[in-house]
């Protein structure tokens, strides 16, 4: 009797204190977030953002292959050159360098009073290891990291400032490839806690919850204003909430819907996502072997309407495999060279002898929402001209390890960017013997232009060359560009300076405060 | 002391075939860790250079045996992802989940035992039946689905916590235990109602027995013979439905984790699945294997200890 009110007193008590707990926290709450006050940090010179993506990688700049650790780990690392907001390349590690007459030898001279992350300055023993390092030079990595590296035949230091490295020939874009980062020789842990250059240095990283960065003090170039950043991983479904909330005080790359919903609290930009989103076709199998298939197949897809059913009418059409921040590359005339037009479609189909359409698959990473909703779309446009695309959702690694390894698909949706401010970089893939040539696309005449391209000893001459490669996709409509998707960035509104690049870049020490 | 001794084996049976059933997963399962780790631009050659260093390449018997004995002396392996070892990744990530199954079962039986006493000892009344009425709907919404709407109206409309907004146990103690308790509540809620259900509808069976009468007409009042006789006798299921709800509530917790972006072992479990991040997934479901078999383990226990007649039963056959 008396251990049973006991026992009833204590649970009573426990009741007690939990609903003054929970009354006490609701309190506590009352104040954090409200309408107009979304900075929730106090400190303005600290940042949250928010990021979809887990940094679930090696955090080794020449190692990591994500592009989504790639865009943040740019606050941390620089590479003798790096990019700016409108794509040039300006000197980083290296204070200037020059080229010799003959286009095979480069010179840099190191920048005055840099140092790493741990103070140390960065030496031309650095410089050496770092590049021999991305080109496979060295014992322990034979594996040459940057693929573009393997032209380099030998570097070494002229003197305590000075870095020679000589290539096979002439080569235009080998500098842009000089972005790699620029790490210690004598540091292991890049792995884990990364250590570089850049205005940011790493703090910590917590798997699926948060990744810190602090400005770095010792920093050659101009102090970033921001101090603390903390990139909160969570799911797509809680960008808005955190926006809204105050979680978070920017976030990149939301859709146009997203966006939408904070455009009243947020200051919004608008770009593009800087890759070229297509139906990727399988050259080589029936019936898309034939050039007529693929061409009515290109005529049966509205991309206008995909691009407001998707994107909320953003976006920028692509013709061929380049996309608009490429500038001198791009080229606009492909965008119209296969209108919407079912009608022509399903003349072609017959030409090809499928008068009555033919059944396929299309096969789709379910790791991004854009990549379903695009498949829905193309599959009832081309329902429309008879043919019956079987949608197939699989996840990323089964699409990286089946589609894009194996090459065992017909036809599949996916969005390709550029690692290097180059053409090459979205080229490449589809000479006819490239080990990631995703459509088996194999035309002599594109093989050679692209051979002209790359070997070209003058801008004028290479820009030809790689438009030729673009015309020459259109023409055989070796796949179907659809667009450059519409990228968002929701930024603080008493932030100011966010750049977007034309690369897959979140560059936070731009930010200053507004006025 | 037979007994014990056959439920420990049973007990080493039982993960040796969870873990192996969670080994031949990562065989069947289409995706390949390596093309994870070398990213989309690698070479045949590469991958297989890498699969050779991992040791992938060898058979299965050999591979699941090495990784077994390495499990057993302690060395969970390297995330293949994270670059990390495993231990120090589940370390990070083990106490929020901990804290959050725990506070989810504290708010069950704190809950649950004060309400089904209530509603026992007012069987019938208007009270009851609204309340039975609401632990009826409540007993059949999932966790997750009540965790979406408490996100969207404590959270977006009330502001009472702030959706995705976690804060590190590490930084600020009380602002994590804060932000926890909504996902505790969601996860609590339809255990809670079973549990209410479940202890009122066993005190009313007892009130029906002949004990029952025994004590009213010994001059007890009805009360009092809740609290002294009814009570102690109407626990004992309560207790082993409780103890068998922990393992569920640990499962419903992993779901709950993405539901309120809460970065514990649920969030990182289901990413590394996708990662075909193998060592990770594996002591995963390793650790929930050891958790629900030792909790089944303690429910049996538990069960001896609290009612006698069980042990007498035991002793007598003997």
């Amino acid at each position: 009797m008396k251990k049973a009110r006991k026992l009833l007193a204590f649970l009573m008590l426990i009741c007690t204190a939990l609903t003054v707990a929970l009354s006490g926290c609701s309190g506590d709450r009352a104040d954090a977030p409200s309408e107009d006050d979304i900075s929730n940090t106090g400190d303005a010179a600290s940042l949250h953002v928010g990021l979809a993506k887990d940094l679930d990688d090696s955090l080794d700049p020449h190692k990591t292959v994500s592009a989504g650790t790639e865009e943040v780990l740019f606050n941390v690392f620089e590479g003798l050159v790096k990019a700016d907001p409108q794509g040039n390349l300006i000197p980083a590690v290296a204070e200037r360098y020059s080229v010799s007459e003959d286009g095979t030898q480069y010179t840099f001279t190191l920048r005055e009073g840099i140092t790493f992350h741990s103070g140390d300055p960065v030496t031309v023993e650095d410089v050496i290891y770092s590049i021999k390092r991305c080109a496979g030079l060295l014992a322990d990595e034979p594996e040459a990291l940057v693929t573009a590296f393997s032209v380099i035949t030998d570097v070494r230091a002229e003197d305590e400032k000075t870095v020679v490295i000589e290539i096979e020939s002439r080569n235009l874009e080998f500098i842009s490839y000089l972005t790699s980062a620029i790490i210690p020789a004598d540091y292991a842990e890049q792995d884990t806690a990364p250590m570089g250059t850049g205005p940011y240095m790493f703090v910590s990283r917590s798997a699926q919850e948060n990744f810190k960065l602090t400005r770095y003090d010792g920093y050659w170039g101009e102090a970033p204003y921001i101090r603390d950043v903390t990139f909160k991983i969570m799911s797509q479904d809680a960008l808005v909430t955190s926006l809204l909330s105050g979680a978070i005080d920017l976030c990149a790359h939301l859709t146009p819907a997203q966006a939408a919903e904070v455009e009243e609290k947020y200051d919004v930009i608008t770009g593009g996502m800087n890759s070229v989103l297509g139906v990727y076709l399988n050259n080589a199998v029936e019936p898309l072997n034939d050039p007529l298939v693929r061409q009515a197949l290109c005529h049966a897809v509205n991309v206008e309407e995909l691009m407001a059913l998707v994107f909320d009418g953003k976006g920028a059409p692509l013709g061929s495999s380049m996309y608009p921040a490429f500038g001198k590359y791009f080229m606009e005339e492909l965008t119209g060279r296969y209108p919407y037009d079912p009608d022509k479609s399903r003349e072609l189909l017959s030409q090809a002898g499928y008068p009555d359409g033919f059944s396929i698959t299309l096969t789709a990473s379910s790791a991004a929402t854009q990549y379903v909703e695009t498949a829905q779309v193309v599959a009832e446009h081309l329902k429309a001209v008879g043919v019956n695309a079987e949608i197939i959702l699989v996840d990323w690694e089964t699409w990286v390890s089946d589609v894009y390894g194996a090459r065992n698909y017909e036809m599949t949706i996916v969005d390709f960017d550029a690692s290097a401010m180059t053409a090459r970089a979205l080229l490449e893939r589809f000479n006819s013997g490239h080990a990631k040539n995703i459509s088996n696309f194999a035309n002599p005449a594109y093989d050679a232009a692209y051979l002209r391209a790359v070997e070209a000893a003058s801008d004028e001459e290479q820009v030809a060359a790689y438009q030729e490669c673009q015309t020459i996709l259109s023409d055989d409509a070796a796949n179907i560009y659809l667009m450059d998707m519409p990228d968002m960035v929701a930024v603080r509104r008493d932030l100011t300076g966010y750049t977007l690049y034309p690369m897959f870049i979140i560059d936070l020490a731009k930010l200053q405060p507004k006025g | 002391m037979h007994t014990f001794m056959k439920k420990i084996a049973s007990l080493i049976m039982t993960l040796l075939l969870v873990s192996f059933l969670a080994f031949l997963t990562f065989q069947i399962i289409p995706g390949d860790p390596v093309t994870k780790m070398l990213g989309t631009e690698y070479t045949e050659e590469m991958a297989e250079k890498l699969r050779d260093e991992m040791g992938l390449n060898d058979p299965f018997f050999t591979r699941y045996f090495r990784w077994l004995g390495d499990f057993l002396t302690g060395d969970f392996g390297t995330s293949y992802s994270y670059r990390q070892p495993v231990g120090e990744l589940l370390a990070d990530k083990l106490p929020v989940t901990a804290m959050l199954s725990a506070m989810a079962f504290l708010l069950v039986v704190v809950l649950s035992i004060p309400l089904g006493i209530f509603l026992a000892s007012h069987d019938d009344s208007i009270p009851d039946r609204i309340l039975t009425a609401l632990n009826q709907i409540s007993m059949s919404i999932p966790p997750f689905f009540l965790g979406i709407l408490m996100t969207l109206i404590l959270g977006q409309t009330l502001h009472l916590f702030v959706p995705g907004g976690y804060v590190s146990f590490r930084e600020d103690f009380g602002a994590c235990l804060a932000y926890l308790l909504f996902p505790a509540i969601a996860i609590a809620i339809p255990k809670t109602a079973m549990t209410i259900k479940l202890l009122k509808s066993s005190i009313v069976s007892e009130f029906g027995r002949d004990y029952m009468r025994t004590a009213l007409s010994r001059g007890n009042s009805r009360r009092r013979a809740l609290y002294t006789h009814v009570l102690r006798n109407a626990l004992i299921p309560v207790v082993t439905f409780l103890a068998l709800a922990i393992p569920e509530i640990v499962a419903g917790s992993i779901i709950i984790e993405q539901v309120f972006t809460v970065p514990g072992l649920g969030k990182l479990l289901i990413s590394s699945i996708s990662n075909r991040d193998f060592p990770v997934v594996c002591a995963i479901v390793m650790l929930i294997a050891v958790l629900v078999i030792l909790m089944n383990f303690l429910a049996d226990l538990l069960y001896r200890v609290i009612d006698p007649r069980i042990r007498v039963d035991r002793e007598v056959r003997k």
